[in-house]
């Protein structure tokens, strides 16, 4: 009678990554065995396939995962003293992966078998601060408590602290946050994310949480083709395709997009496919007539082209 | 006198480990924990002093494991229990009870017999720890 | 009775007591399973539905069949264990299934594997004929219980390893240690009565 989902079972993966055995001194471990008996490889090829550009967070992940697993064969060989400090800080703007790569890392680290489960707890300010006296802690540790055994991840971390505000709660809740990330290091993984200014502004004036996160990525924004492969990837994804002529109107589109203001990245392009969806829907209503499956596919320049970043 | 409250009471006390254990398999259940405390013994006493919400959508115990400690290391006199409850539509009540902490001395009941008419006697346990106020029951 | 049972505060627990004239057989009367589902409609407390390993008969997969019929609020058809029909319990309460008859300490990880949790399990004998006194026995009982179902929890394979678990706790029980060298050999295997209409056959390769 157990419940649902919770085994996080995938079919051909158990619940827990097996616990190496300790080795003699004079025993070897072949690494690589090791990384593709522990299915990092598939994690890290489907980071590859499934993400585009991103390639300082794809080299960072895969040299995090190389740490790991040449401390998890470290301590076989009884060398290792206590968990690595696994707390990361994602920067960059929104819409550049971070909570996707955040999830990939999530599987990844489970997988190696520094995370029981693997999974994500996704909070923000709201989550952890509250309105009046004694609300801050309860819903705190709550978060933190549904994260343990996998990944809790801040969005938008730095407004937990508003230093202009001495009635402010969220001081509170960072002292909650650094007493489990010091403490509870082999339960819980912390990732932050935000913005990178704005983050180092936060973690100056909280040096105890900054000295205890590991890893600093940055996330860079896509360049104008990256933006466009993306944006192809999701209609493949959702069974539509850019007739020939829509192909280029479509990159001239993004190219004006991304000057625009509040532009975010693969968000955007999202958010533009849906409307082009919209406007082909329309037009194929309109146009009143039979439509073959290859028309309900198909987006032509004029789902695009309607649009105000042409300054119509 | 040890006192036989709840699962596992007549067992030697629980390891963490093995708290850890049963609290795996209460949230497999989809039962959600949450831990009390008290300093009156008597057996009719159903309602403990709450520790904290209970825990809803947890996935790992270790959480529930560090609030108990927390528990321990601020009341360590008390008698300190874990609930798991099952929220499932026809249950709705609490599946799984067992001790966690214990004060070192622990006094003991005394059987009290009431007389009424007709030679009828009514008996109802008396525990000694009630002796002593409040928050100073167990001090040595 | 059920009715006034509930009004006056009391538990209505049906022992079943020569059920066996009319329960057993395919040629005649009336499966245990039906009395169980209309004793569960009628809205009796209690009812002693089989021990499997008592002194009394009993084949597993139909008092399987019958926990079921009495605890569950939705019943699948398997016809191994005789449920032939989806059944909806809807929010109607249960029963809890009684098992007793010739039960004792040391069988405790068969009945744990074969009854579950959701029953009442009766020690008569293996109460009272504890070396040590009633109370004792009763002392015996709880730790083998308790030890059966912690284990159980922590995923261990109870038929395999149950004898194991209640020495293990014997270490720790006088109560127990004694009542496993009382009754440790006691067991009773003979072939059931029950008529199955269903058994499992295995596939041919």
């Amino acid at each position: 009678m157990t419940r649902p989902g919770f085994a996080l079972a995938r079919p051909g993966q158990s619940q827990d990554p097996a616990v190496p055995e300790p080795l003699a001194d004079d025993a070897t471990v072949d690494l690589t065995a090791e990384r593709s008996g522990a299915g990092v490889d598939d994690v890290l090829d489907s980071l590859e396939s499934d993400l585009v550009g991103l390639a300082p967070v794809k080299t960072r992940v895969r040299e995090i995962s190389a740490l790991l697993l040449v401390d998890r064969a470290r301590s076989r060989f009884g060398l290792s003293a206590g968990p690595p400090s696994l707390h990361m800080c994602f920067t960059g703007h929104p819409g550049s992966g971070k909570t996707t790569v955040a999830l990939r890392m999530a599987e990844l680290l489970h997988r190696l078998g520094y995370l029981r489960r693997g999974h994500v707890v996704s909070v923000t300010r709201d989550d952890l601060v509250g309105q009046y006296v004694g609300h801050t802690a309860p819903k705190t540790r709550d978060a933190i408590n549904r994260a343990m055994g996998g990944v809790l991840f801040i969005d938008e971390a730095y407004y937990l602290y508003r230093a202009e505000n001495e009635r402010d709660y969220g001081q509170e809740s960072i002292e909650i946050l650094l007493q489990y990330m010091e403490n509870h290091r082999a339960d819980l993984v912390v990732i932050m994310a935000g913005y990178a200014d704005r983050m180092e502004t936060f973690f100056a004036s909280n040096p105890g949480l900054s000295s205890r996160i590991a890893h600093h990525l940055e996330f860079p924004d896509y360049s104008l083709d990256e933006l466009v492969t993306i944006g192809e990837l999701m209609l493949r994804e959702q069974r539509y395709r850019l007739s020939a002529a829509a192909e280029a109107v479509f990159r001239d589109y993004l190219a004006r997009r991304m000057t625009q203001p509040r532009f975010a990245n693969a968000r955007s392009v999202r958010n533009a496919l849906e409307r082009a969806r919209l406007r082909q829907a329309n037009r194929l209503v309109a146009a009143d007539g039979t439509v073959a499956k290859d028309d309900l596919m198909r987006l032509e320049p004029a789902d695009f082209l309607t649009s105000r970043v042409f300054g119509s | 006198m040890r006192i036989t409250h709840g699962t596992f009471s007549y067992l030697p006390e629980l390891t963490d480990e093995e708290i850890t254990s049963q609290l795996g398999y209460a949230l497999g259940q989809g039962w959600a924990p949450s831990v009390e405390f008290t300093d009156d013994p008597h057996p009719r006493n159903n309602y403990w002093d709450m520790w904290g919400l209970p825990m809803f959508d947890l996935l790992d115990a270790a959480g529930v494991l560090h609030e108990i400690n927390e528990c321990r290391r601020a009341y360590p006199d008390r008698y300190i229990r874990v609930c798991a409850y099952d929220p499932r539509r026809g249950r709705q009540t609490v599946a799984m009870s067992f001790l966690v902490n214990r004060p070192a001395n622990e006094p003991g009941f005394r059987l009290d017999r009431q007389e009424g008419a007709d030679r009828r006697i009514r008996y109802s346990i008396y525990p000694y720890a009630l002796d002593r106020p409040a928050g100073a029951r167990y001090d040595p | 009775m059920a009715r006034w049972a509930r009004r006056n505060g009391v538990l209505l627990h049906l022992h079943r007591a020569g059920h066996s004239t009319y329960t057993r057989q395919k040629e005649h009367g009336v499966s245990f399973r039906v009395i169980a589902k209309w004793m569960r409609l009628a809205g009796v407390d209690h009812i002693h539905a089989g021990t499997v390993v008592g002194k009394l008969e009993g084949d597993p997969n139909s008092v399987a069949g019958f926990y079921r019929s009495l605890r569950c609020d939705q019943a699948e058809p398997d016809p191994v264990q005789g449920l032939y029909f989806e059944q909806d319990w809807a929010s109607m309460p249960g029963v809890m299934p009684v098992a007793s008859g010739g039960i004792h300490a040391g069988q405790m990880h068969q009945l744990v594997h074969h009854l579950g949790e959701d029953v009442i399990l009766q020690f008569g004998g293996g109460t009272i004929g504890h070396p040590l006194g009633i109370a004792a026995g009763a002392t015996a009982n709880r730790v083998a219980l308790e030890a059966m179902v912690k284990a159980r929890n922590e995923g261990r394979d109870l038929l395999a390893e149950g004898p194991e678990v209640l020495k293990t706790a014997a270490k720790r029980s006088r109560e127990l240690d004694m009542a496993l060298s009382t009754w440790g050999d006691v067991t009773f295997d003979f072939e059931s009565t029950d008529t199955p209409d269903t058994t499992a056959t295995p596939t041919r390769g």
